[in-house]
């Protein structure tokens, strides 16, 4: 299989200026002459050195609780926000060099799209259907001919079971399964060859969940999509994809093949993020909780694991060291001090 | 353990709601109720009507709806008829509810020790000097850390799932009989949702509390509450213990609803989608509301007067033609 996406020590670092010296070196200056302050900007790790890929093709899950860097790491992946430091190379091309400003006239722009969270919110309430899935196709694709256009849109519609009625109507007139269809329209128009879907079902019933699933396993196969699905619904993603990466705190703690994280977790943190999962099966049973919340991602230490303190194993050696990266299996590693080769 | 004293007995309920466009039948011949020390779970669509069943209960039901039919008994006190005097000793000190969204509920520019300070003070024995300390044993009976600092916090000083355990505090600082929980875990984290239900579950059992758990996700309501009421559209279409319900789910919609939800094994195959949506609550409706998306259905269906069957006892199923 050839890689469609490599990302190599990625890192997305806010510098806080707020709440230290100022940048200006002057101040600066009089500040270390007047004071004792140390010179020390606070800086947070928002995604501090991810490294994985997207084969062509495949669809990877990207699990983790709000605050680990999901939606920032998504940011920059499709090129709406621009790295710190690390490498994005894209088919093969190094498209982390680009400033996300100047992204949209790159030739990449097409084959990179996104499915933004809560189709209620993400639609914009002026345009039609019709609208919203021919802006793309006019903007990167340079369509300006009407009747090219609506048989294009009309085609794409028909491609995500949009009935034609409906590109007529606006948002406030369309279900909440229909407005995830138009995202999915509006986003596939283009043909990408890399989908991102930031938890597209999340805001939808159970009742539409499934043909929206459905509809997303279909036009993967069909337009040979690649797919980067972020979710926190663990069961869904279980469902849809073949290789899940779980982050905290900005870094990756495990990666592998999706059957085999859902059936043999080897990092602490995705034990308890499976065995938190509600079920009607699991009711009962033992459970690992986690106690407290994250650690800040602030300026964290970088000689220990971010998970200590909340870790149901955690031990001394985990608050000194940094935790190994250690393969459990040949595609599957976790990044934890007692994660054990099988 | 489940001494069989309803807290609460929803009887026949029907609620309509007045709009521009026509009236909304809200609600229809809801019956349900909730014994000492047990959790149920009503569990539906967004739109069949769970959290308008849990908001007439409390009284608090919004200018626009009126009840036209049934009875409500909380703690033997009649919701519908009661003068709202009783009504406002009853909430806070017999029921307590907790919302969705911890965040929005709170109010952000008071600490939230005071606001739970102000609950302690209407309806519990707090006065003015003992309130703080009150108020701190409140945040320590729901597992804050640090709870003398946390007292003088604002709500955007913490996170999700904290709020939501400053929202259980306050709720549950009276001890009430009851506690109603409108999708209290919306918007967290697994991690966090997993937390905040089992706090609950843990603070119904010792206290020995009535829980309505109102939710979408039937997962959570399996895993947590003792009996579940199925709503569709504004009925009550089935309501069992846990383990029946799933074991042999009797109302065709409950049998979709199970199948839609993804549960960790087997393939996408396995899931299925119910066609169609919920019906216009504002046209004429037939007798069954789950009979244009029912694959059951036949002309039988449409005849009146369909009520509720005891198919075994505690499993109600409002269904002409069940599994």
């Amino acid at each position: 299989m050839s890689v469609l996406l490599e990302v190599e020590s990625l890192k997305k670092h806010y510098v806080l200026s707020g709440q230290g010296p100022s940048d200006n070196p002057l101040v600066r200056w009089v500040r270390q002459r007047l004071t004792s302050a140390e010179d020390h900007t606070p800086v947070l790790h928002a995604v501090d050195g991810v490294s994985f890929e997207i084969n062509a093709g495949e669809s990877l899950g990207l699990v983790g609780e709000s605050g680990c860097g999901k939606s920032t790491l998504v940011g920059m992946l499709a090129r709406l926000s621009d790295k710190s430091e690390g490498r994005i190379s894209f088919a093969g091309r190094d498209i982390g060099e680009v400033p996300s400003k100047v992204f949209h006239a790159e030739p990449e722009r097409t084959d990179i799209q996104i499915v933004f969270q809560d189709p209620h919110e993400s639609l914009n309430p002026r345009f039609t259907s019709f609208d919203t899935i021919a802006e793309p196709l006019k903007r990167l694709k340079g369509i300006t001919d009407k009747a090219e256009l609506t048989k294009m849109v009309e085609a794409v519609a028909e491609q995500v079971d949009l009935p034609k009625m409906l590109l007529s109507r606006f948002p406030h007139q369309l279900s909440g399964g229909q407005k995830a269809r138009v995202n999915i329209a509006r986003a596939v128009a283009v043909e990408p060859k890399l989908l991102i879907l930031d938890e597209p079902t999340s805001a939808l019933d159970v009742s539409v969940q499934a043909v929206i699933l459905k509809l997303l396993v279909r036009l993967k196969n069909d337009l040979g999509m690649s797919y980067l699905f972020v979710s926190h619904d663990l069961n869904v993603v279980r469902l849809l994809c073949d290789r899940v990466i779980v982050m905290y705190l900005g870094q990756i703690v495990e990666s592998g093949p999706a059957e085999e994280i859902f059936t043999r977790p080897a990092h602490p943190y995705t034990k308890a993020l499976i065995s938190a999962i509600p079920n009607a099966a699991s009711a009962g049973n033992e459970r690992v909780r986690l106690t407290g919340d994250p650690k800040s991602p602030i300026d964290p230490d970088p000689n220990a694991c971010r998970f200590h303190g909340r870790c149901p194993m955690g031990e001394d050696k985990c608050s000194r060291a940094a935790p190994p990266q250690i393969s459990v299996t040949a595609d599957h590693y976790a990044v934890c001090h007692f994660a054990q080769p099988s | 353990m489940n001494e069989r004293v309803p807290v609460l007995a929803v009887d026949n309920l029907n609620v309509e709601f007045r709009t521009r466009s026509g009236v909304v039948k809200a609600l229809e011949n809801v019956s349900f109720h909730v014994n000492r020390g047990e959790m149920i779970g009503i569990v539906g669509e967004s739109g069949s009507g769970k959290s308008v069943s849990a908001l007439t209960a409390m009284g608090i039901l919004d200018e626009a709806g009126r009840v036209t039919q049934g009875s409500i008994n909380l703690g033997g006190l009649d919701v519908l008829n009661a003068p709202e005097r009783d009504l406002q000793e009853m909430r806070g000190r017999e029921v307590s509810m907790i919302f969705q969204s911890p965040r929005t509920a709170l109010n952000p520019i008071r600490t939230v020790g005071k606001q739970i300070g102000d609950v302690l003070r209407r309806h519990g024995s707090a006065n003015r000097q003992n309130v703080r300390a009150e108020a701190i044993k409140a945040l320590m009976s729901v597992r804050i850390p640090d709870p003398e600092r946390r007292h003088d916090a604002y709500p955007f000083e913490l996170s999700g799932g904290m709020c939501q355990r400053i929202m259980i505090a306050m709720a549950l600082s009276c001890r009430p009989e009851l506690l109603i929980a409108d999708e209290p875990t919306t918007g967290l984290d697994v991690t966090t949702q997993a937390a905040i239900m089992d706090l609950i579950k843990e603070l119904a059992k010792e206290r020995n509390m009535a829980t309505v758990l109102i939710t979408h996700d039937l997962g959570m309501a399996a895993d947590y509450c003792d009996r579940i009421v199925v709503m569709h559209a504004g009925h009550v279409i089935e309501q069992a213990a846990t383990a029946e319900l799933f074991a042999s789910p009797r109302h065709p919609y409950t049998a979709k609803l199970m199948k839609a939800t993804p549960h960790g094994e087997g393939s996408l195959d396995d899931i299925e989608s119910i066609a169609g949506g919920l019906p216009d609550l504002r046209a004429e409706l037939p007798p069954c509301r789950f009979s244009a998306r029912c694959e059951r259905y036949e002309a039988a269906c449409d005849m009146p007067a369909l009520i509720a069957d005891e198919v075994s006892p505690g499993h109600l199923v409002t269904c002409r033609r069940p599994l």
